[in-house]
């Protein structure tokens, strides 16, 4: 780029007049040619006070010419009032610009700055410095002319950036600001929907997301995004639906599993338990497969299986007969252990799970062990009070 | 010459929200299975002549057990005698008691005995003593079973139906 910039400005002062200006300007010129940017900046503010450049577009350009250069070769913090420097010279040399002799030059300087502010933005945007991140992406919307992808972008990561910093309404503004422009980004639609679900507009969240996934129906995010939102909603007739359309196309995706077999839990009625107790116990039992120490697969296999031991319990009543009553022992007896060896597969005495303390708690006592029963007790108590 | 912007990747991850399932109270089932033997209990053994028009179920603390069976038996009959549930402080007052219905850990604090004067039927979980369990629920093979010490039994005139003594686990006792 600067090597293309030196080549125009040759140009542009050999069709130039006026010796006072020229003289004034050439040294500042030769400073930049030696990459002598000290003394090309000393040059330049002396032509700036000068009455003979004083409002000469030409000296502007050079100025912004020189503090671009200054921005580029800059680490320090200076850099950015290097940047604003040169920006500010390139609007003072437009206004000067009578026939237009800097136009394409002044775009090129421009340009290199919106460029800039928009990588700088994206930079702090990655390295999670949001306020920042808002700081350059807001400079280069004002500076940058045309509405088009980029400008969106930069909309776009202002508002994601809100979102972060839990500037919710801020947030809300510029991605629907971004949405009403046509925006394409599907992530837009996956940011709009959580936005809205934690706003618990939960009916505008499913509608965005269903308007995401029209646009975009092989996007995964957006999948998952629908997944949650239906679950939120507690809509979990449409998201059995949904989720085993989506393990389908992905039959390993553990989190799609989970959630496959917590639908089918909350699915569970008198008439659909035992459809669903299959259900639930198939998808936690292949993630077991897939990932033999998933925690919350071995945690929800053994729960539904104490559960099922309680409900097989509960369900009789005082005129249970003994002999029916033993039976019941039986398989209830059975569960409870099954249930148990999937706890103790995720259980880390380093670091205890109050829920699974429970869990094993509520094991041990129905199989009556009772040493191992007053130990989970004693690290109960013991969590309870902070100690754990 | 044309803008020339990084278009960096933003990398978001997104992940499914599911939810863990939660376990039922762990007491309920065991509370559940002591009352339907229980309950079994009064059906199938025949009591010593009483005059009593109830048939009264003591426990010796209001626990879940407790609220459990009063509960169940709260609109049955048995022979024509309502059952109900009461809370007595020690074994010195089992004399209104048909059953008394006593827990392990109950009889360690406060070291009970059966005094000569007490003929109700005690049902002991959890432990076995010969002089004061009737009948002794207990685990084995990790699940809750029953035995009957029908020499207690016999002694206090409780007579024990076949059916019950066929479905009762002696071993129990006898280890």
């Amino acid at each position: 780029m600067r090597r293309c910039i030196i080549i125009f400005m040759l140009t542009v002062f050999s069709i130039s007049e006026g010796a006072t200006q020229v003289a004034l300007l050439d040294r500042v010129y030769d400073f930049i040619q030696n990459n002598e940017l000290q003394r090309a900046e000393e040059a330049i503010l002396k032509a700036e006070k000068n009455v003979a450049t004083a409002n000469d577009a030409r000296t502007y350009y050079l100025k912004a010419f020189i503090y671009k250069e200054l921005f580029h070769q800059s680490q320090s913090i200076e850099r950015i009032a290097f940047r604003s420097k040169s920006l500010l010279s390139v609007l003072r040399c437009q206004q000067l610009d009578h026939d237009a002799s800097f136009k394409k030059p002044l775009k090129e300087l421009e340009d290199f700055i919106t460029a800039s502010l928009f990588n700088d933005g994206t930079e702090y945007y990655n390295a999670q410095h949001y306020k920042e991140a808002i700081q350059s992406f807001r400079v280069f919307t004002e500076i940058y002319k045309s509405e088009d992808s980029h400008w969106l972008d930069a909309y776009y990561f202002i508002g994601t950036s809100y979102y972060e910093l839990k500037r919710i309404d801020s947030a809300r503004y510029f991605l629907e600001f971004v949405k009403d422009r046509n925006y394409d980004q599907p992530l837009l639609y996956v940011d709009l929907a959580y936005l809205y679900f934690n706003q618990q507009l939960l009916d505008k969240a499913k509608d965005i997301i269903e308007e995401g996934l029209i646009h975009y129906p092989d996007y995964f995010d957006i999948q998952i995004a629908y997944l949650n939102i239906l679950a939120g909603r507690g809509d979990y007739d449409t998201l059995e639906i949904i989720v085993e359309k989506f393990l389908s196309v992905n039959p390993e995706n553990i989190e799609a599993l989970l959630m496959a077999g917590t639908t089918y839990q909350k699915k569970r009625n008198e008439d659909t338990k035992d459809q669903y107790f299959l259900k639930s116990e198939d998808v936690y039992k292949k993630i077991i497969k897939i990932e033999p120490t998933n925690f919350d697969a071995n945690y929800n296999l053994g729960v539904l299986y104490y559960n099922e031991a309680v409900d097989i319990v509960n369900k009789n009543d005082i005129d249970t007969d003994i002999d029916e009553l033993t039976k019941v022992l039986e398989r209830s007896t059975k569960l409870f252990e099954k249930a148990l060896p999937l706890l103790l597969t995720i259980y880390n005495p380093e670091n205890h799970n109050l829920k699974l303390l429970q869990a094993l708690q509520a094991i041990y006592y129905n199989l009556n062990m009772k040493t191992e029963l007053n130990e989970v007790n004693e690290l109960i108590a013991k969590l309870s009070k902070g100690e754990g | 010459m044309s803008l020339t912007i990084l278009r960096l990747a933003i990398i978001l991850l997104f992940s499914l929200f599911f939810q863990r399932v939660t376990a039922q109270d762990y007491t309920q089932p065991q509370n559940r299975i002591k009352s339907i033997y229980i309950y079994n209990f009064i059906k199938d053994i025949q009591w010593p002549e009483q005059s009593s028009s109830e048939i009264r179920i003591c426990l010796l603390e209001r626990n879940a057990l407790f609220t459990e069976l009063e509960k169940l038996v709260a609109t049955k009959n048995i022979s024509s005698k309502s059952l109900t549930v009461t809370q007595i402080a020690s074994l010195a007052d089992c004399r209104p008691c048909s059953l008394i219905f006593i827990e392990e850990d109950q009889v360690k604090k406060d070291k009970l005995k059966r005094s000569d004067n007490c003929t109700s039927l005690i049902v002991t979980s959890g432990f076995y003593e010969s002089s004061m369990s009737n009948i002794a629920l207990m685990f084995q093979d990790n699940k809750l079973q029953f035995s009957i010490n029908s020499t207690l039994c016999n002694t206090l005139g409780y007579k024990v139906s076949s059916h019950l003594l066929g479905l009762a686990n002696q071993k129990l006792i006898q280890q």
